[in-house]
């Protein structure tokens, strides 16, 4: 049996060839054996340097504005594909400008448990299943793959693409079972606790570098809110009430398109847990309107459209009719 | 004297803010805590617009809009519930008094429920007291 990287290689070569796409955008090996860089090859010969990533921590589908007019395909584990269709929705990409190149996601390790794990990393050996021979300038471990995983992949519901042109073979990771783990820690709080968590994990490590908007396939808008100067939504200082709202804002604007690919936290240097205010949202979207962003892209976006049944008992109005004061 | 709170209301054109008239030109009794902006569409408001008016010393936000139904373009304010319900529960997840953002349909005969709403906000975030977490102050570089 082939691996992952044979049939990448394999099934790049080939869209190449048959013409089916102008560039294969994938992952290659980085400088650093545990950083893999988002790479667009333009010929069959290259194809040869595309691998199947233990550490693809960034999304490719950022990429695509850059290679407008051209057709594109993807090397598409779930996250990429979801986040290629909520474009497709938005009327960014043509669906039919992008070929999916569909892999089942055996989700990706985590960079910095991988670089905890000795003082220098000379070599990572992954079989995509169970272990991971990871070589330090110490030694040799070999860590049960689950230890390494990306949190977001810990968490991922939908590790095979739900959209694909082509799907090639492979085992995906099961859907996890309890996605929203981590969010409901956080909501079990007191308030004031929940207050404390968001200033000490989010606005005081943040230094306004904006690479979680950068890294982000669904941040594109050409002025970002936060380079508007009239109104000046956030002011240019370190004012933790300015990093706040960024924050605040930036998952907001991700409401019902987040795909979690989970590229912000990855970009993050500060070590922001930016996902969980993304993932209470797809939460929300979720329990209150049945809402999953990136499965089908004629289906209309979360925000975009309404249900007469939506609910509504969070009004002032509503609830004080519940205790018949008006 | 009494601290009385500063809350942006944010009405829209054809229903609220009939609305907030009625109960001007019916003489009700409501506490003068709320200031005005007149908005299109209760959808024409935006979070940003919302935690801007906290960040530059607001106590507290209403957002008013028409029954869902009656919005004069048809269907603005259920896309704006959407998003509201959102928004609620992302500032209750990061801890902001939840209270202090308030969103309320009053329909333009609806003087009555107008002063009341104000009045229940008014209440409401006088209980929690001024805005002191989400408010811009100036600060000295290295100070708290």
């Amino acid at each position: 049996m082939s691996t992952l990287t044979e049939k990448i290689r394999e099934a790049a070569q080939k869209v190449l060839a048959e013409g089916l796409a102008e560039v294969v955008l994938g992952y290659t090996q980085g400088s650093l054996p545990y950083r893999n860089r988002v790479t667009a090859v333009n010929t069959p010969e290259e194809t040869s340097r595309l691998i199947w990533p233990s550490f693809g921590v960034l999304n490719p589908a950022n990429v695509l504005h850059k290679l407008k007019g051209k057709k594109v395909a993807l090397i598409s584990p779930g996250c990429v594909s979801r986040a290629v269709v909520v474009l497709c929705q938005e009327g960014q990409v043509k669906r039919d400008e992008v070929y999916l190149l569909g892999v089942p996601c055996p989700g990706m390790l985590d960079p910095s448990k991988v670089r905890d794990l000795g003082k220098k990393i000379l070599r990572v050996e992954d079989d995509f299943k169970e272990k991971v021979l990871v070589v330090t300038s110490e030694g040799e471990k070999i860590v049960a793959r689950e230890e390494l995983l990306r949190q977001n992949c810990l968490e991922c519901r939908h590790p095979t693409p739900p959209v694909y042109d082509e799907l090639l073979e492979g085992e995906a990771r099961k859907p996890s079972p309890s996605p929203y783990q981590k969010v409901e820690e956080i909501e079990a709080r007191e308030v004031s606790a929940r207050w404390q968590w968001f200033q000490e994990a989010v606005v005081s490590r943040c230094i306004r570098c904006y690479a979680c908007r950068n890294a982000c396939p669904l941040c594109y808008c050409p002025t970002c809110f936060v380079d508007d100067s009239r109104p000046q939504w956030v002011g240019k200082t370190r004012d933790p009430v300015d990093t706040a709202l960024y924050h605040l804002v930036r998952a907001y604007h991700l409401a019902g398109r987040c795909v979690d690919c989970g590229s912000c936290e990855a970009a993050c240097p500060m070590d922001i847990p930016l996902r969980l205010l993304t993932k209470k949202l797809e939460k929300e979207a979720l329990s209150a309107f049945s809402f999953e962003s990136g499965l089908d892209p004629e289906a209309p976006l979360l925000l975009t459209t309404f249900r007469e049944e939506d609910p509504e008992d969070f009004m002032i109005t509503q609830e004080l009719k519940a205790l018949g004061k008006i | 004297m009494s601290w009385e709170p500063k809350i942006i209301a944010f009405l829209c054109n054809w229903c609220s803010y009939a609305g907030a008239d009625l109960a001007g030109v019916s003489r009700l009794r409501y506490p003068p805590s709320i200031r005005v902006v007149r908005v299109p569409c209760s959808s024409r408001v935006s979070p940003a617009m919302i935690l801007d008016a906290l960040k530059s010393g607001a106590d507290g936000v209403l957002v008013s809009g028409c029954h869902p139904g009656d919005c004069h373009y048809l269907t603005g304010n259920l896309y704006a519930r959407r998003r509201f319900y959102l928004l609620k529960k992302l500032l209750e997840f990061v801890g902001l008094d939840p209270e202090r953002v308030q969103f309320a349909w009053v329909s333009a005969s609806e003087g009555d429920v107008f002063a009341k709403v104000v009045t229940e906000v008014t209440d409401r975030i006088k209980a929690l007291g001024p805005n002191t977490k989400f408010r811009k102050v100036l600060r000295v570089e290295g100070k708290s």
